[in-house]
């Protein structure tokens, strides 16, 4: 019993042992070479401190916006950024999100197994991002570790049975897109609404490819630059708002403008610290998952990631990302202007990625103007989603971050309400 | 196969996604031909920090990479077909290996 004890407590309580048993395992069947395992389990560990290490370094550039934010306006200033979800959970809860993800893979597998619908989640990071956002709300009641890591696995082994199939109904009925694969995005809502309202207030014979987009813009393509810059003018913004004071209080005998410029940085920065952690971290499992799932599921139908689909519509993904991220702008404003007791700021990141698909979906059954109308409203309207999900994010709420999915003011929203009405 | 091991990057935009799903395809693929190779996947924000045999990726991504240290440059137009890798990736490593 002592050695179980030991194991329990002192082995598998680090979440990086965890993963790193998880990566042997998966090296040994699919049968690598020996230097190729002792590298790939080694990695494994080593992603998960730095994207720990990462974590504390995004924090340093965040906590003085909320708290900037609440001095100006006496009101949350909210950072829409998946990866800040996944960091905090992983780095509090990497364990319980490890196991998480595997009951939800196991749970994916036996459902396509047994079920007419053949779909299965291959996104790794989106697969770990949606357990650490759900353990995340769960971990803020009073349910039990064993309870909530069973909980969050079966919710997220739906969701990623239920996700790919819900975007393959979109996908198959259009010529334009393929029925060939699907995706694994927490974006069912945008490509719902872009598919259905796309036909009736577009054309799909004026599509977006029929405009060029000026080469000199592709540079904003590069999230990282895009945000490290962004950022950079939304802290020197709040800053100079917050004065000169508040802002010396932190920067430590730097000169303020300065210290702002650099925060900026810092974030874009942490950002790609979390970022370089969870590619080492992913680098050997998802790999050795992607096999194990398309051995035992023949026929499977998998859930990838969002830029699989750009190419069907390459100018769509531009304009549905610009039109997207004024949306987010504007209701930023609106939410500063009516004093939302929390105002979400401009998630460029997401407004990229899930711009793009919305974009490209719309362009596929409404052409341009679908693009345009479309990617606008929902860039304005899902951020309020946001702001209504941030309070009942469990331990996530009051961290200054959002998850940023078009989902997450949806059935996630639901889902939250249902959580504070029924478990405590 | 003689020996020799080729390098290989896989670079989608952020690293963690389409990238990984390239490597998995790769690696596959290699393993079927017999054709030892280090595979790694990167973002295209630090991906000219490195130095490789062969770099897998697509034309989007590519026009924000170019003069990247590779002896050859695979470009996919359709980055989920293994069709298509395997037309332009076996070709590239048996080149590599008969120098």
């Amino acid at each position: 019993m002592s050695i179980v004890n030991f194991i329990i407590s002192q082995v598998m309580s680090d979440p990086g042992v965890l993963f790193g048993l998880i990566a042997l395992f998966g090296l040994l069947l699919l049968r690598r070479p020996i230097e190729e395992i002792i590298t790939g389990t080694t990695k494994t560990v080593i992603g998960y401190l730095i994207l720990v290490a990462g974590v504390g370094l995004l924090q340093e550039a965040c906590n003085p916006v909320s708290e900037w934010t609440k001095k100006i306006l006496g009101v949350d200033g909210v950072i829409p950024q998946n990866f800040i979800i996944m960091g905090k959970v992983m780095a509090q809860y990497g364990t319980e999100v490890g196991l998480v993800v595997l009951i939800g893979f196991i749970l994916n597998l036996v459902l396509a197994r047994i079920t007419p619908l053949k779909y299965i989640a291959i996104t790794g990071h989106i697969m770990v991002i949606w357990a650490s956002w759900i353990v995340g709300i769960l971990a803020g009641t009073h349910i039990t570790t064993t309870g909530m890591v069973i909980t969050a696995g079966i919710l997220c082994g739906l969701h990623y049975w239920l996700t790919p199939a819900a975007h393959h109904y979109f996908m198959k009925r259009n010529d334009r897109l393929t029925a060939e694969w699907s995706l694994y995005v927490p974006d069912v809502t945008g490509v719902a609404v872009a598919s259905l309202l796309g036909k009736i207030v577009g054309n799909p014979d004026k599509r977006c490819d029929d405009i060029k987009v000026p080469k000199k813009l592709e540079w904003l393509r590069d999230t990282t630059v895009g945000i490290a810059i962004v950022a950079t003018i939304f802290w020197l913004i709040l800053g100079i708002l917050a004065g000169k004071q508040s802002v010396e209080a932190v920067s430590n005998g730097k000169n303020w403008i300065l210290f702002l410029i650099f925060l900026g940085a810092k974030f874009a920065g942490g950002l790609t610290v979390v970022i370089y952690g969870v590619r080492m971290l992913l680098a050997e499992i998802v790999p050795a998952f992607n096999g194990i799932a398309t051995k035992l599921i023949p026929g499977a139908i998998a859930g990838l990631d969002y830029p699989t689909v750009y190419q069907f519509a390459p100018t769509a993904v531009f304009i549905g990302f610009i039109f997207n991220l004024l949306g987010g702008i504007a209701a930023t404003l609106v939410m500063v202007a009516f004093k939302f007791p929390v105002i979400v700021l401009p998630a460029v990141w997401m407004n990229f990625w899930s711009g793009a698909l919305i974009g490209t979906f719309a362009d596929a059954y409404g052409g341009m103007r679908a693009t345009v109308i479309i990617c606008l409203i929902l860039g304005f309207l899902v951020p309020f989603g946001w702001a209504l999900a941030y309070p009942l994010s469990g331990v996530l709420a009051g961290s200054g971050a959002i998850n940023d999915y078009t989902d997450v003011s949806t059935y996630s929203l639901i889902f939250q309400y249902i959580v504070k009405a029924f478990v405590h | 196969m003689n020996g020799r091991q080729i390098s290989i990057l896989t670079i989608c935009a952020v690293g963690v996604g389409s990238s990984l799903m390239l490597k998995a395809n790769a690696r596959e693929l290699l393993d079927r031909h017999k054709i030892s190779a280090k595979i790694t996947n990167s973002d295209m924000t630090t991906a000219k920090a490195n130095e490789t045999d062969i770099v897998i990726t697509t034309p989007d991504i590519y026009s924000s990479i170019k003069g990247i240290k590779a002896k050859k440059i695979i470009l996919l137009d359709n980055m989920v077909s293994k069709k298509e890798l395997e037309e332009k990736l076996v070709p590239a490593c048996k080149e590599l290996l008969e120098k």
